[in-house]
């Protein structure tokens, strides 16, 4: 394993920075919208829910477009976390904190979405317990669960906006200081704006 | 009299223990640390007047452009020829380079980097059998471009700095990158640009750069690394995909 990620260092981290766009990022976008029909109240919700529960190749389609590339993505970024030696706090530079907050973003995603995926996905699966507005309000009466949900939310989408920044570099679309900035403030921009909507959202569940 | 008070962080040799001693210094207009150092190899005793050994340290060129005299003053990574006494906070504290492997005291051996640029093969290649003659021209823009470029003094600076760059990372750090869009810029150069671009798309080569773009704050030559870096990542998408679609 170890010698074939060095020999195939090159293709696994860009297939690795391209995953965390398309498809994971995409469908974070696309969920966090979807998500926010629960603020026109839990009849449109379930509808929508029903909708999407009824796709043709529903499970072809998650595991293809969301399973796969996102374990890929996750377990990659497990292990490309050894070679990280903060220094944050010695060279206190705005990229340097975010290049931490990057990292320290995904590992809270990676908890978050696991237990989210466990909860209301694969546990509900085996209980056949149907997935409806009901279900997701009732868990989020529970304080606990609530603060949870509004960490994990901030963290995925600062580690995907966040991740745009670092994936237009490492790809070299944007190379100079300036298309770099610029680039941070629109990444800032969208992150502020999947932030509003992810947590409106969970609020309406509330 | 004026004193200047230094904290040094020793180490006897590349095993033993690393420890701090303390040193006064006289004060003298306009300073550097090199001074300081060199005031103290005149007589080795302590702040609390213990005789002690010589402190060990490089330096040479004294005008920041050799890069033998970094060390990491207060904290942070710099050349001491041009770390003034008057600009720094007080106790001074100078420590080896953290990324390089302690030779005695503030003297590191970085032939880690310039290992680097033999691997990323940072040299044209002009001998031939025959006078091949005078090369392509080289355009006014790319010349300032690489001018700058040029300017690298393989410190390691921008090594120290780097949170990727340590025991348990292969990366070639951020001067030897630079050093291929240097030598790809120029027309001869171009001739093995490929030959670089493969040389740094393997293990330790450009992926392994995280982006936290420490290495372009605190280069003393401002050689836009970060610029650099990306510049590549285009040069090596580019080649990688062309391979693809060609091979």
């Amino acid at each position: 394993m170890r010698e074939w990620l060095k020999k195939n260092n090159f293709l696994v981290r860009k297939i690795h920075s391209l995953l965390g766009i398309f498809p994971v990022g995409v469908f974070l976008t696309e969920h966090l919208i979807t998500n926010s029909f629960a603020t026109f109240g839990p009849e449109v919700y379930n509808e929508k829910i029903e909708w999407i529960q009824s796709m043709p190749y529903l499970f072809a389609l998650e595991v293809g477009f969301i399973f796969v590339p996102l374990l890929f993505h996750a377990l990659f970024g497990f292990v490309f976390l050894w070679a990280w030696k903060d220094n944050s706090s010695r060279y206190r530079y705005a990229r340097n904190w975010l290049y931490t907050l990057q990292r320290v973003t995904g590992i809270i995603a990676f908890v978050f979405i696991g237990y989210h995926v466990w909860e209301f996905r694969i546990e509900t699966a085996l209980n056949g317990k149907p997935v409806d507005f009901e279900l997701v309000a009732n868990e989020m009466v529970n304080i606990r669960a609530f603060l949870f949900y509004i960490v994990g939310i901030s963290a995925t989408v600062f580690h995907f906006t966040n991740g745009i920044w670092s994936f237009l570099v490492h790809w070299g679309i944007t190379v100079g200081p300036k298309s770099q900035r610029i680039a941070g403030y629109v990444c800032a921009g969208l992150g502020v704006a999947l932030l509003y909507i992810g947590l409106d959202a969970l609020w309406a569940f509330r | 009299m004026k004193t200047v008070h230094f904290k040094i962080k020793r180490q006897l040799d590349k095993n033993s223990r690393p420890f701090w001693e303390d040193f006064e210094v006289p004060y003298r207009p306009g300073m550097n640390v090199i001074i300081a150092l060199l005031d103290i190899a005149k007589n080795p005793v302590t702040k609390s007047g213990k005789k002690t050994t010589s402190i060990a340290w490089d330096c040479n060129c004294l005008e920041e452009v050799c890069g033998a005299c970094t060390m990491v003053i207060n904290g942070k990574v710099r050349q001491s020829c041009s770390a003034l006494v008057d600009q720094l906070e007080k106790p001074i504290r100078l420590e080896p380079m953290s990324k390089f492997p302690v030779v005695r005291d503030l003297k590191v051996d970085r032939q880690f980097m310039f290992d680097a640029l033999k691997r990323v093969k940072a040299w044209i290649p002009i001998d031939g059998t025959y006078d091949l003659g005078p090369g392509p021209k080289m355009s006014d823009q790319d010349q300032q471009t690489g001018y700058k470029l040029s300017q690298c003094m393989t410190c390691g600076c921008c090594v120290e700095v780097c949170p990727q760059f340590n025991d348990r990372s292969e990366f070639i750090g951020a001067a030897a990158l630079s050093q291929v869009r240097l030598f790809n810029l120029h027309p001869t150069g171009k001739m093995q640009k490929e030959e670089r671009l493969a040389a740094i798309m393997g293990e330790g080569g450009i992926e392994d750069c995280g982006n936290s773009q420490n290495c372009v704050k605190v280069c003393p030559k401002e050689i836009p690394l970060t610029t650099s870096i990306a510049d590549l990542n285009r040069d090596t998408t580019l080649f990688a995909l062309k391979k693809i679609f060609q091979g």
